[in-house]
């Protein structure tokens, strides 16, 4: 598995010799696909992209985790390890959220459950990695970068209440 | 303002703009432990009110609406005098300003007048009938009186109805509940359609929270940290779920998926496919997928695009 480079005519070629493709998604419209969009028209991501991590790690990028974890609540399992197994069945999404085919096929640490590493049911990031994303960004305050990120919409949506947006939420005080 | 517990542990405190079609989140706290029992919102009630006028300017709240928990004195002369906000809250029983109001009532100082409206109650319609009574520029609450008078407002008074569902017999047996403002209000009747969209509060947030987006049985960890951030990224969810729903919502979310698509060719279609082969990947539309293929469709459904006059000029 490697990354894959932006080619269309490449990929045109390739399937005209008859060669068969690695992968084949769709880029769904569904109501989970409008809301993320929604959630980043709205400015959510950008505010979340300016929390301040607390630690250390390689492996998945934070910022990824943190779109995912937000994206989580839209899905219809309430639990962290239930709406992910849901959410990593959606492979639109997850281009949308930013994850790169590689990461969705291979997955994108080595932290597997099972002796034998990952298994064909291994979803991409294991729910205690978004886990541990959340505890990442304890103490900090989503209401100073809130102030940012150049959302506008909501305002808009909501009429007369403009600028609450901007007030959204200190995580913890 | 309202207040709801999550679990034995936890209590949501949040701030809720109930004047839009369908209400939003606007400012929130979660509070543990000694902070989380029941009685104690009124102490963050002043930090939610100070961030959102912070962040949306002073006039961004223009009533507050609050159940019995927040009848706090100095808290309304707070509100009233220093941040212009004026409050309309339950007044508990057992305050004196509800004693002097009953007693007005009973002695047949202040009249009490009948109304009809039509409430919904899940999904159904139903006829609810109520008398009120209200009278202004009363004074017999020290905690306000004191607190407004250091605010350099020495005559500051309060007004207040009564209100009698008469629905039923078994209703109108009942003490009549009260309302208190820092506002002046027409009529008792006037405040309670005012007080009214507080049960926006509780029955389309909590109780959506809870029960639709799981908030209180899934925490997602038991650390608070996993509690605040499931509850932060719940509560940012659920604004942008309302905006959806909201008609202009709607537009907005074409508009979001539009904007996330503009770097996308028109031809390929509102679902279009990604194919990965040989390293690279491709995104196509059917049509052009099956041509690629070699069974290209016969015809075509899809009108022809005209051809822009640069390759960034406007579609």
């Amino acid at each position: 598995m490697a990354w894959y480079r932006n080619d269309k005519a490449a990929v045109a070629e390739a399937l005209r010799r008859g060669e068969r493709p690695d992968l084949a998604t769709t880029m769904a419209s569904g109501p989970l696909d409008e809301l993320v969009a929604l959630h980043q028209e709205l400015g959510i991501f950008a505010i979340l992209d300016e929390l301040e991590v607390q630690r250390a790690r390689a492996g998945v990028p934070d910022e990824l985790l943190l779109h995912t974890l937000a994206t989580l609540p839209f899905v219809e399992q309430a639990s962290l390890s239930g709406a992910s197994e849901v959410l990593f069945r959606e492979p639109a999404v997850l281009l949308q959220l930013g994850w790169a085919p590689v990461q969705i096929r291979q997955g994108s640490n080595g932290r597997h459950r099972h002796p034998q590493g990952r298994q064909e049911e291994s979803l991409p990031c294991h729910p205690d990695t978004l886990r541990d994303a959340t505890l990442a960004y304890r103490g900090v305050s989503v209401a100073a970068g809130a102030t940012r990120g150049g959302a506008v919409t909501l305002p808009a949506a909501i009429g007369p209440w403009q600028g609450l947006r901007r007030g959204w939420q200190r995580l913890r005080r | 303002m309202d207040g709801s517990g999550l679990g034995d542990d936890l209590r949501l405190v949040a701030l809720v703009c109930v004047s839009a079609t369908r209400p939003i989140i606007v400012a929130w706290r979660l509070l543990s432990g000694q902070a989380s029992e029941k009685g104690q919102e009124a102490a963050v009630t002043r930090s939610l009110i100070e961030q959102v006028l912070q962040g949306a300017g002073p006039q961004a709240i223009g009533l507050l609406l609050a159940d019995a928990l927040y009848a706090d004195g100095p808290l309304l002369a707070w509100l009233k005098y220093r941040q212009g906000i004026d409050a309309l809250v339950s007044l508990p029983e057992d305050r004196l300003l509800y004693q002097d109001l009953k007693g007005l009532a009973d002695g047949q100082l202040i009249d009490w007048t009948h109304h009809r409206y039509l409430r919904m109650i899940q999904g159904h319609k139903q006829v609810r009938e109520v008398e009120v009574a209200a009278a202004g520029e009363l004074t017999s609450w020290d905690g306000f009186t004191e607190k407004a008078a250091s605010y350099g407002v020495p005559n500051a008074s309060l007004w207040a109805c009564l209100i009698r569902d008469v629905t039923t017999e078994e209703t109108a047996a009942e003490p009549p509940r009260a309302l208190v403002s820092t506002r002046s209000f027409a009529d008792g009747f006037a405040a309670l359609q005012a007080f009214r969209p507080r049960w926006h509060i509780e029955d389309d947030a909590y109780r959506e929270l809870k029960e639709g987006w799981g908030l209180e049985q899934q925490r997602w960890g038991r650390d608070l940290a996993a509690a605040l951030g499931r509850t932060t990224l719940t509560c940012l969810a659920f604004n942008t779920a309302q905006v959806y729903r909201l008609q202009a919502g709607e537009r907005l979310a074409s508009m979001a998926i539009r904007r996330l698509r503009r770097h996308r060719q028109r031809e390929l279609g509102s679902a279009p496919a990604v194919l990965y082969v040989a390293g690279c990947y491709g995104v196509f539309s059917l049509e052009a997928l099956l041509d690629v293929l070699g069974s290209a469709p016969r015809e075509s459904l899809l009108p022809s695009l005209a051809k822009p006059s640069s390759p960034d000029s406007p579609t």
